[in-house]
């Protein structure tokens, strides 16, 4: 499954603090995708999208992005309250889950009750601020979006910051020898910067996606 | 708020964040005793990594 649209798995997407994959392309196949929902058969019989999950409520695809957002920025705190109270049938599973999307070094991420958070600062403000974004947007904050290609002066940033932090970490491979060391600080501002503007392409483009279709 | 600009609205939403990142330190500082941030603006623990018995006490793996 995308990490971002949630919707369905193309394969082509990783976002992660290093890599983002081939925009473009997703936008399309997400198009497609709704479009084929909403078209794929005849006008009377065509199943309306906002009421593919529940009929008759306000539940649509955009909702059910905003919760999985939700969700998914809720559980990596959930993980160390739980550890602290020895619920570790609670914790492992989040750890575990996360672990495939976060290095989760423990010297790059908050902690809460002598425990980590799920995953590290930077995920935590790329995926916050997605989410604190996509809020926004949900609640007609922001409606203007931006081209895709408005994301690079976005990932400029983060790819500084966590580009050279990679290479000396490779370069260093001793934590303690290399020559660059991020804060989390530095993580917190530019994975903030790179997830507001995600936020922006992606959110504004599926809830006008989601718009176009409710018409 | 609805009729301000939208790099505007975006860089409220970008001091919320910091707002938020300065409350999760603290709360860091308030429960973690242990192990406790080093301080609001810099904080990565530098001697953790070399230190076995901390990795694998924090490791959630490893517990």
């Amino acid at each position: 499954m995308c990490v971002v649209c949630s919707v369905q798995s193309y394969g082509v997407l990783g976002i992660t603090p290093y890599t983002i994959g081939f925009f473009p392309y997703v936008t399309k196949k997400i198009s497609l995708l709704f479009s084929r929902i909403s078209h794929s058969k005849s006008a009377e019989e065509a199943i309306h999208p906002s009421k593919v999950f529940t009929s008759g409520s306000s539940y649509n695809l955009f909702t059910i992005f905003v919760w999985f957002l939700i969700i998914l920025n809720v559980l990596p705190f959930i993980a160390p309250m739980a550890a602290s109270f020895g619920w570790y049938w609670i914790s492992e599973p989040i750890y575990f889950v996360y672990s495939f999307m976060c290095h989760q070094f423990h010297w790059r991420s908050l902690h809460i009750n002598n425990h980590q958070v799920a995953w590290c600062t930077r995920d935590t403000f790329i995926w916050g601020s997605f989410l604190a974004v996509t809020l926004a947007v949900k609640h007609g904050f922001i409606t203007k979006g931006l081209k895709w290609y408005w994301l690079i002066p976005f990932t400029i940033p983060i790819a500084l910051d966590g580009g050279i932090q990679t290479i000396a970490t490779m370069v260093g491979f001793n934590f303690n020898e290399q020559f660059y060391l991020s804060t989390n600080l530095m993580r917190m501002i530019t994975g903030s910067i790179f997830g507001i503007g995600l936020g922006v392409v992606i959110s504004t483009f599926l809830k006008e996606e989601q718009d176009r279709i409710d018409l | 708020m609805k009729n301000l600009p939208t790099p505007l609205k975006l860089l409220f939403i970008f001091i919320g964040l910091f707002v938020l990142y300065f409350g999760l330190v603290q709360i860091w500082s308030l429960t973690s005793p242990e192990y406790p941030p080093n301080s609001l603006l810099d904080h990565y623990v530098r001697n953790a990594p070399d230190v076995d018995e901390w990795v694998d006490s924090r490791r959630q793996h490893s517990r």
